[in-house]
C-alpha cells in the first residue's frame, strides 16, 4: 500500500512545486532536490508552502521523525529532526529540521529529494557487502556498525539515485565511510569520516587528585580510587570521563581503535599517589571534563549525545622514540594530530585520540610539536565531532564537511574562554588560534587571521580541490572567521565590510546561536548558504528579529562573502 | 495572656525579688538611718538568670579536593539559669570580704558559614550556611568580694562588692563541618552535619555587684513570735563578672568572653 502511494505523493509533491508562481512561488525542485530554508525571515507563504511539503511527505511515511527535543536555550520552542525514506530506506543525508513554538511552526531546514525512482530490493545481502568492504580495508568491520542500505545520491549527477550499503571501518589510520552498489558490490563512493585536529564524582570512589599539565600548570583532577591507585575515570560528571594511556603501544592503540580489543581498568591513566605528573593525561582528562562543563552549563546539552555517553580520550597512542621508525601515516595521524573517531572504542561510542607530538629536539616547520592534549582548544575540538555526529551530522566533505571543521573550532575557542573566564589556574590564555599551546608557536589555525596559516578568509578563495575531503579543514576558516567577525568585530580583509561585533563580554550570545545552529537547525547536506540562514534563524529565535546579534551574524556572513 | 505572663513571673526566678519589694513596702514605715550593720555574717543561695548578649568567632582551615576550605562559626549564647551562693563577713564597721561560687550554665546555638572547594576548579569556592545546635556553655566561677555594707534598717541591708574572680569555663566548640554535594555542576553545596568537641580552661576575672537584702519576716504578725525569722531573709544581687579565655581547636586559638551580668535572687541567713 504504502510502496503504492509513496511514488505518487512524491509526483503530487512535486507537482506542487511546479504550480504557476501566484500559487507557490517560494519553493525551487530544481532536478527533483527541494532545500529547505524557511525561517523567521521567511515569507508566510514560503513557511506555508514548506510546511504544507513537509506535513504530505510526513503523512505518505517519506519523512520519519528521528528526533524530538525541548530547545534548552529557548522556552517552548521544540525541534524535529525527520529523515527521508524511500520505500522504507533511507535516503542519504535527505533530513528536515523543524522548530515549534508551542506547536507553530517558526523554521524549517534541510533537504528532500522528490524525483527518487529505484528500486530498493538489493541484490546482495548485507553480509555480502561487509565482505565487498573487508576486502576494500583489508579490516573486520564494527560489531555495532553493520552495513546498512542507504538510497545515495549522485553528488554529481542529479535525479540519479543508487541503492547501497553503507559501512564505516577504522583502517589504522582512517575511519573509512564505503558506499557499496547493492546491486553489483561495486564501490560507489568513500570517504574519510576521521575528524583530524589539521589535514594528513558523588560516589565512594571518587576522589579528586592534584595534576600537572604539559606546562607544569595545576589542575584538578576527578579520578577513582581502586585498591589504594589512583584511577583517570571520572565518575562525578553525570557523563563518565575515561583517559587511557596506551604507554606507547601502537598496534595496541589500533587494536583498540579497530573495536579488536578490549580496554580495561588497567589501561587507564594511573597514579600511585594522586599527584598526577603525566601532562599528556592530566590534560586530556581534564579538558574532556571541562568541556562537558561548557556544554552543560554554556548550552544545557548532556554531554556529547546529550544523554551522557561515556567520554573516552587515548593518550600516548605511540612512542615518541619510535618516531624515526613510524610510518608517514602513522606519524601524520598518531604524532602529528588528534583525531576523534565515532563508533570507535568501546562499545563503539567514541574515541578521541590525541597525538604524542614530537621529541623536543625535533621542529617541524619551525614549530615544535608537544602532546596534543595539551591544547584546551584541540580536546574541545575533538569532543566537538561528536556533538557534531549526534546531531546534525554533517556529512565529512566539501562545505559540509568546512561546517563540521568549523563547529569544532568554534567550540574549541569556546571552551578555551570559558575556560579563562572561570578556571583561574591552568587554562592559559583564551584565544581565536587553534592548537597554540602545543604547536609552538603559533598553532594551526586562527579564527581572527585565517590568512595567517594560509586559510581562506572569504568565500571567493575557498578552496575547491579534492584534498581533505574537499578542503575541510582550510574551508572551516570561511564560517570561522565569520565567527570570529560576529563576536569581535572588524572588517574583512578581502571584501572590506565591517561588521558590529556583539563584544568579547557578549561572546556567550553568539556561541550560542551557532550552537543552536549546528546541533538542531542543520543538516548532513548544509552548506555555507545553509549555515548562515540557520545562524540568523537562531539569532532571531534567541535574541529576536534584528537584534544586535542578528545583525552581527547576518553582516559576519555577508564580510565572508556567504550570502 | 497578660494574666498568664502574671502568674509565670511569681513563679519564677524573679519570685523573691517580688517578695523582697513585698518586704519593703511592708517594713517602709519604720525604716530609720541605721547605717553600721549589726550582723557580722550572711549567707546567700541565689538562682536567676543571665541576659544573652554575648558572641564570639571562631574560623578553622580545612582541606577539601586538594585545596584549602574554611568555616566560620559564630557562637550565639542565649540566655541561661544561674545558681549563686556565697558567704561574708563583716571585718570591720561596714567593710567586709564574701566568697561566692555561681554556676551558670546555657544551650545554645552557632551559624556556621562555611568555604568548600570546588571538585573541579582552584579558586571557586562555594559558600554555604548552616547552624550547629545543641551546643552546651558552663562556667563554674569562684568570686572573692570586698564589701562595703550599709544597714538602712534593721531589716534593710545593702551592699556593694568587687573582688576577683576565677571563672572555669566549659565550651563545646565547632571543630569539624560536614557537607553533601548536590551534584553536577556542583555549584551548590549543602551543610549537612558537624563534629562537636567541649573545650575547658580556667581563668582569672572580675566581678562586681550590688547585693539588697530584705531581713523582714520578724517583722509579719503571724511570724513574730519566732525568734529565728530575725535571722531569715530574701535578697536581689545584681552582678557583673568579665573574664576571657583563650580556648583552642588543634591550635587555632579561639577567644571566648566569658561572665556577663546577671542577676540572682534568693535567701538570705544572716549572724
Amino acid at each position: 500500500m504504502h510502496a503504492l502511494n509513496r511514488p505518487v505523493c512524491g509526483a503530487i509533491a512535486l507537482a506542487l512545486l511546479t504550480l504557476p508562481a501566484s500559487a507557490t512561488a517560494q519553493l525551487q525542485a530544481p532536478d527533483g532536490v527541494v532545500t529547505l530554508s524557511a525561517g523567521t525571515g521567511a515569507t508566510i507563504a514560503a513557511l506555508r508552502e514548506s510546511d504544507t511539503l513537509v506535513n504530505q511527505l510526513t503523512r505518505d511515511g517519506s519523512l520519519r521523525l528521528t528526533a524530538q527535543t525541548d530547545d534548552p536555550l529557548v522556552p517552548d520552542r521544540s525541534h524535529e529532526r525527520l529523515q527521508q525514506f524511500h520505500e522504507g530506506v533511507p535516503v542519504y543525508g535527505a533530513e528536515v529540521t523543524r522548530q515549534t513554538a508551542r506547536g507553530l511552526l517558526v523554521s524549517l531546514f534541510g533537504t528532500v529529494h522528490l524525483a527518487i525512482d529505484l528500486e530498493t530490493t538489493p541484490r546482495l545481502s548485507a553480509d555480502d557487502a561487509a565482505a565487498v568492504v573487508q576486502d576494500l580495508s583489508g579490516r573486520t568491520l564494527f560489531r555495532s556498525a553493520p552495513p546498512r542500505l542507504v538510497v545515495l545520491p549522485d553528488r554529481a549527477n542529479a535525479r540519479t539515485y543508487r541503492l547501497v550499503y553503507e559501512a564505516r571501518t577504522f583502517t589504522n589510520s582512517q575511519l573509512m565511510v564505503y558506499f557499496v552498489d547493492a546491486a553489483t558490490g561495486a564501490l560507489v563512493w568513500s570517504y574519510n569520516d576521521l575528524k583530524t585536529q589539521q589535514p594528513v564524582l558523588p560516589c565512594s570512589q571518587c576522589v579528586i587528585g592534584e595534576g600537572f599539565g604539559i606546562k607544569s600548570d595545576r589542575k584538578k583532577m576527578s579520578v577513582t580510587t581502586v585498591g589504594g591507585a589512583f584511577l583517570a575515570h571520572d565518575q562525578l560528571r553525570p557523563a563518565e570521563v575515561f583517559t587511557f594511556d596506551m604507554d606507547g603501544d601502537l598496534p595496541r592503540t589500533q587494536l583498540v581503535l579497530n573495536g579488536l580489543s578490549q580496554l580495561f581498568d588497567a589501561d587507564l591513566s594511573t597514579d600511585s599517589d594522586n599527584q598526577w605528573r603525566d601532562g599528556a593525561s592530566v590534560d586530556a582528562h581534564v579538558g574532556m571534563g571541562w568541556t562537558y562543563d561548557y556544554l552543560s552549563i554554556r548550552f544545557g546539552r548532556q554531554g556529547l549525545n546529550n544523554q551522557n555517553v561515556r567520554m573516552i580520550s587515548l593518550v600516548h597512542p605511540v612512542n615518541r622514540g619510535d618516531i624515526f621508525t613510524a610510518t608517514a601515516e602513522e606519524i601524520g595521524l598518531f604524532y602529528l594530530n588528534a583525531f576523534y573517531c565515532g563508533l570507535c572504542g568501546p562499545d563503539g561510542v567514541g574515541v578521541a585520540v590525541f597525538g604524542e607530538g614530537l621529541p623536543p629536539n625535533i621542529l617541524l616547520g619551525g614549530q615544535r610539536f608537544d602532546f596534543f592534549s595539551g591544547a584546551l582548544d584541540i580536546v574541545a575540538h575533538e569532543l566537538a565531532h561528536a556533538v557534531t555526529d549526534f546531531t546534525s551530522a554533517l556529512l565529512y566533505v566539501d562545505e559540509s564537511g568546512a561546517l563540521n571543521e568549523a563547529f569544532s573550532d568554534v567550540i574549541g575557542v569556546g571552551v578555551e574562554f570559558y575556560a579563562e573566564s572561570l578556571f583561574r589556574d591552568g587554562a592559559g590564555v583564551a584565544d581565536y588560534a587553534l592548537g597554540e599551546d602545543v604547536i609552538e608557536p603559533g598553532g594551526i589555525r586562527s579564527l581572527a587571521n585565517p590568512i595567517q596559516f594560509g586559510d581562506p578568509d572569504h568565500y571567493s578563495l575557498r578552496f575547491l580541490g579534492k584534498d581533505d575531503n574537499g578542503g575541510v579543514h582550510t574551508n572551516s576558516l570561511i564560517p570561522g572567521h565569520a565567527f570570529y567577525l560576529a563576536i569581535e568585530g572588524g572588517a574583512n580583509r578581502v571584501s572590506g565590510l565591517s561588521v558590529a561585533g556583539v563584544g568579547a563580554g557578549n561572546r556567550e550570545q553568539i556561541e550560542q546561536i551557532f550552537f543552536r545552529a549546528f546541533t538542531v537547525l542543520m543538516t548532513r547536506n548544509s552548506n555555507f548558504a545553509a549555515a548562515r540562514a540557520a545562524t540568523i534563524q537562531s539569532a532571531r529565535d534567541l535574541y529576536g528579529v534584528n537584534s544586535a546579534p542578528e545583525r552581527a551574524v547576518t553582516d559576519a556572513w555577508a564580510a565572508v562573502g556567504v550570502n | 495572656m497578660r494574666t498568664r505572663q502574671a502568674i509565670s513571673l511569681c513563679r519564677g526566678p524573679v519570685a523573691p525579688a517580688l517578695w523582697l519589694i513585698a518586704g519593703l513596702l511592708v517594713a517602709a514605715p519604720e525604716a530609720t538611718a541605721q547605717l553600721t550593720p549589726t550582723d557580722r555574717i550572711v549567707a546567700r543561695l541565689d538562682s536567676g538568670w543571665r541576659p544573652a548578649s554575648r558572641t564570639f568567632a571562631g574560623t578553622r582551615v580545612f582541606t577539601a579536593h586538594q585545596e584549602q576550605g574554611q568555616f566560620a562559626a559564630d557562637y550565639e549564647l542565649k540566655d541561661g539559669g544561674v545558681v549563686d551562693g556565697g558567704v561574708s563577713y563583716l571585718l570591720w564597721r561596714n567593710l567586709g570580704i564574701g566568697l561566692d561560687v555561681s554556676h551558670f550554665r546555657t544551650i545554645h546555638e552557632a551559624r556556621i558559614s562555611s568555604e568548600v572547594p570546588h571538585p573541579f576548579f582552584f579558586d571557586l569556592p562555594r559558600t554555604t550556611t548552616g547552624r550547629a545546635g545543641g551546643l552546651e556553655r558552663q562556667e563554674l566561677g569562684l568570686h572573692i568580694r570586698a564589701l562595703w555594707v550599709t544597714q538602712f534598717a534593721d531589716w534593710l541591708v545593702v551592699s556593694v562588692s568587687a573582688g576577683p574572680s576565677i571563672i572555669s569555663a566549659k565550651q563545646d566548640l565547632v571543630t569539624a563541618v560536614q557537607h553533601t554535594e548536590v551534584g553536577f555542576p556542583f555549584s551548590d553545596i549543602v551543610f549537612s552535619d558537624h563534629t562537636v568537641r567541649a573545650q575547658s580552661k580556667t581563668t582569672t576575672g572580675l566581678n562586681g555587684g550590688v547585693d539588697i537584702d530584705s531581713f523582714f519576716l520578724h517583722r509579719l504578725p503571724f511570724l513574730r513570735n519566732f525568734a529565728v525569722m530575725r535571722h531569715i531573709g530574701v535578697g536581689l544581687l545584681a552582678r557583673y563578672v568579665r573574664g576571657v579565655v583563650m580556648l583552642q581547636i588543634d591550635g587555632q586559638p579561639i577567644e571566648v568572653d566569658l561572665g556577663g551580668l546577671q542577676i540572682t535572687s534568693g535567701v538570705r541567713f544572716r549572724f
